[in-house]
């Protein structure tokens, strides 16, 4: 129990007519707060002094005369202004978008100087060896392809 | 004025949104003691507060659509008194409320018709021994239940300091009603 748990309770019975969750539980423990309480009880029937206190008939009279020649301003609705902040968070935003379009549009497109700088420089055995390896898978026998592209001998082309 | 007696403040103010003007007085009735009150607080004398609450009402008047209902009418009226004050006394450099809180909330005109008829209340009574800048603060806590924030726009107190302040006052009250119960 602290300092703190009183003000907190102080504020939640100043707030609220019915002490919340937490002022009710610190009550049942605190004293000081208990009589806190009914303390603020006793300052809340005597109701506020200044209530009492009225205006003289001159200040209503010569406030009434005054009333007589005004009249309730309407309230004209104001564009709500950007902040500069959100017109920057825009502006990144949108740089981002532009930036991630340009890159996924330019990167489908082979940069042909690019690439006529960088197959030079690919050896020239592996370049074969990579023409010939292709050649070697492309040489299928015959039968065994047939047989995987018609496996019924029905369907076999004569 | 009696057949106001039982409105809130929220049903006089739709009133007099729609042109009843006599509703509007019994808010000025209602609530002229908090803003005399608050502006004596501050170090007014009573002629010029007179001058500055009827410049508060008829401006309250002018900006009523400006009013939100969810927030505590007594505590935009304090606040727009709090302008007036400052608008007519800055050019006379006399906002002591500023430059010395402490020493502007003593009160300096103990004789003003006001201040008579809240030592005949038993105004003393009810906030006892408290200095005005405390009793400042309690009203507006306990009776007009302005949070601590609103308290601190309409005096220019810090709030962390308004939070001090009103507690011990209250530690102090609920001691001197423990005294005088026992």
């Amino acid at each position: 129990m602290s300092d703190t748990d009183c003000q907190k309770t102080i504020d939640a019975l100043i707030d609220n007519m019915e002490p919340d969750t937490f002022a009710a539980e610190h009550l049942k423990v605190c004293k000081t707060c208990r009589d806190t309480r009914k303390s603020i009880e006793q300052l809340r029937i005597s109701s506020s002094p200044v209530a009492a206190v009225l205006p003289s008939a001159a200040f209503m009279s010569k406030f009434k005369a005054r009333l007589e020649s005004q009249t309730i301003e309407s309230v004209t609705p104001v564009p709500s202004p950007v902040s500069p902040g959100i017109l920057l968070v825009v502006a990144l935003a949108a740089s981002i978008i532009v930036s991630v379009a340009y890159f996924a549009v330019h990167n489908n497109e082979p940069d042909v100087a690019v690439v006529s700088q960088v197959l030079p420089t690919i050896p020239a055995h592996i370049n074969d060896a990579t023409t010939d390896s292709t050649k070697s898978l492309i040489d299928i026998p015959d039968q065994s392809a047939t047989e995987i592209f018609y496996p019924s001998p029905l369907q076999k082309p004569e | 004025m009696q057949k106001f007696d039982n409105h809130d403040n929220h049903e006089l103010i739709k009133q007099a949104l729609d042109g009843d003007k006599d509703s509007f007085c019994a808010l000025v009735k209602r609530h002229y003691g908090a803003v005399i009150y608050y502006l004596a607080s501050l170090g007014v004398s009573h002629e010029d507060a007179q001058d500055v609450t009827q410049e508060t009402f008829i401006n309250a008047y002018n900006k009523l659509r400006q009013y939100k209902f969810s927030g505590s009418f007594v505590g935009w009226l304090l606040r727009i008194a709090r302008n007036r004050y400052i608008d007519r006394f800055r050019k006379e450099k006399k906002i002591a409320m500023l430059s010395d809180p402490d020493k502007a909330l003593d009160f300096p005109d103990l004789k003003t018709p006001e201040a008579l008829v809240l030592s005949d209340l038993g105004c003393s009574e009810i906030y006892g021994d408290m200095k005005p800048r405390e009793r400042v603060i309690v009203e507006l806590r306990v009776f007009q239940r302005l949070s601590y924030a609103e308290i601190a726009e309409i005096t220019g107190f810090n709030e962390v300091n308004i939070r001090v302040v009103f507690h011990r006052a209250i530690l102090r009250l609920r001691d001197r009603y423990k005294r005088d119960g026992d």
